[in-house]
């Protein structure tokens, strides 16, 4: 294996052997994961592929984010693949889906956080989770309420702003 | 909050209601800067149906939106508003008659049997663009010259909209003469013409959506389909074994619509009412199997006026103290979910569901 220096090994709770990496965050934190939960991130597994030494550096991501990510990436890659339609597969969509609905209870600027961190890592499933959460945020606001959750300012012209209510008139009543 | 432009994005195209996307348009000059871009505005209309705003009637100047309690009820007040449904922007505006309407976009016709003025109209634009008469070569294939009463039915319909060619579309002509002969179709792309095929079929028109459009004929157990992306005819077995009555009794009764992921639909109204029947469209097609009952009000007389675009428009009458006058209903076909449109203010002429997208929202399509 190429990447040999950034795997390590972790004995499971069935007594087997998993291959685990070393993700280093932007603030030096290291994380030691199974290389299973690692590889839902597309940027991780491509890197892994690659190779190196001394674990895998992810400069755009602090600790904080990347625990957070961390745990949403080892809950779903430690879903065994039961059949199709079985009680137990039913009961693990809801188990999931109620561990992400827990994980979204957070404020919006660790939202946005993650979403910038989901999509720099690609991890797919997180980035629909994350950027799903912000548009239920948005549902149902006014411009002025959207304004306020994401601490913006009215930044159009009078002209412009003239002719947006033109154009709006009626959606927002 | 520092979030790039293709991040937005995300997070906006996961707004189901177009309400919704409007308003965060509203908000600052960086969410309408994603909002009204063509490739975002493209990649949302390519996920999320637009809603039905209402109906147009065929005698031109009538526009009925959406009312109250209705989901789309605000953002067809502001299409009401801005559209200009009288088509006054128009060459001689008092001569057209609404023939079809799809994607935004308006086909309308200079009389009932004209086979020579056609135009096309985006009435929120206020644009326009004639579409040229069809060759007399063409012409000569069918017996009539226009307004001849050997023309039973001159049917000219607006093919939807690929997801590629947005901007672009198509006009067919259908025309069916006495001699029951050339049940003819001829394309028309902004000036690009060519006779596709005839068919020795009269078929009575009905229903469509996606790419495809469907003719039952109530003494055929066959449907004519259309394919109008590849302009080919096939028929697919109509009926199921299970629908008890014959399809002669079932006029204005039924409809055929396209579920998606290749589900050819059937609907029709029974006494129990509207009855959903499914079958795989395809050339391993199985047998029709009855899907579902969507139950509808016992003690009023229903029809099924036409379906496009993702939806059924149900006309509803009946003596109520609740309601007394005739309703329209919508069938919204991804959910199964019905919904009162408007009440029924013009008796004799017929309706066409218009579905599109509140005004910033919908850029001009002509």
């Amino acid at each position: 294996m190429a990447a040999a220096d950034s795997c390590d090994g972790i004995s499971t709770s069935g007594g087997g052997w998993e291959k685990t990496v070393t993700l280093v965050s932007s603030d030096d934190a290291r994380f030691e994961v199974r290389e299973a939960a690692a590889s839902l991130s597309q940027t991780v597994r491509r890197m892994i592929r690659a190779g190196g030494d001394g674990g895998i550096p992810l400069p755009k991501v602090d600790a904080r984010t990347l625990s957070t990510v961390l745990e949403y990436c080892n809950k779903h890659a430690a879903v065994p693949a039961p059949a199709p339609e079985s009680s137990s597969a039913e009961a693990a969509a809801v188990d999931l889906e109620w561990f992400d609905k827990e994980l979204m209870h957070v404020d919006l600027a660790t939202l946005c956080s993650l979403i910038r961190a989901a999509d720099y890592l690609e991890v797919a499933g997180l980035l629909d989770l994350t950027c799903k959460t912000v548009a239920d945020m948005i549902k149902s606001k006014t411009a002025e309420e959207i304004r306020q959750m994401f601490g913006i300012q009215n930044d159009f012209t009078p002209e412009e702003e003239e002719q947006l209510s033109r154009e709006n008139a009626g959606v927002f009543e | 909050p520092g979030l790039p432009d293709e991040i937005l994005e995300d997070i906006f195209i996961r707004l189901d209601s177009a309400a919704d996307l409007a308003r965060a348009n509203a908000a600052c000059t960086t969410f309408h800067r994603v909002v009204s871009a063509r490739r975002f505005l493209r990649r949302y209309r390519s996920l999320h149906a637009p809603p039905v705003l209402g109906s147009i009637v065929s005698k031109v100047g009538k526009f009925h939106p959406a009312e109250p309690a209705h989901r789309s009820a605000p953002a067809a007040r502001a299409v009401a508003r801005a559209a200009v449904f009288t088509f006054s922007f128009l060459p001689k505006p008092n001569r057209w008659r609404t023939r079809d309407v799809r994607d935004g976009r308006v086909l309308l016709a200079a009389s009932a049997s004209s086979l020579e003025d056609l135009v096309v109209c985006d009435p929120l634009h206020r644009r326009y663009v004639e579409i040229p008469p069809m060759p007399i070569d063409l012409l000569a294939c069918i017996p009539p010259v226009p307004g001849d009463l050997d023309v039973l039915e001159f049917e000219p319909f607006l093919a939807p909209a690929s997801e590629e060619e947005e901007s672009s579309f198509r006009v067919i002509c259908n025309v069916v003469s006495a001699k029951k002969e050339p049940s003819f179709l001829q394309p028309r792309n902004n000036g690009d013409r060519s006779l596709v095929s005839s068919q020795a079929v009269v078929m009575e028109p009905l229903a469509l959506k996606c790419l495809c459009f469907y003719w039952t004929h109530p003494f055929r157990k066959n449907l004519l389909v259309l394919d109008t992306g590849e302009m080919k005819f096939s028929f697919v077995d109509l009926l199921p074994k299970s629908l008890g009555t014959p399809l002669q009794h079932l006029a204005l009764k039924h409809a055929v619509v396209e579920l998606g992921e290749g589900r050819l639909g059937l609907l029709t109204l029974g006494s129990d009412g509207l009855e959903l029947y499914l079958r795989d469209n395809g050339a391993d097609a199985q047998e029709w199997r009855h899907s579902k009952t969507v139950p509808m009000p016992k003690d009023r007389w229903c029809i099924i006026i036409g379906a496009t675009e993702g939806y059924v428009l149900i006309l509803q009458t009946g003596s109520s103290p609740h309601m007394p006058d005739p309703q329209y209903f919508t069938l919204e076909l991804k959910t199964m979910m019905i919904e009162r449109l408007s009440k029924m203010c013009s008796r004799i002429s017929h309706h066409h569901l218009y579905a599109n997208f509140p005004p910033p929202l919908s850029p001009p399509n002509i």
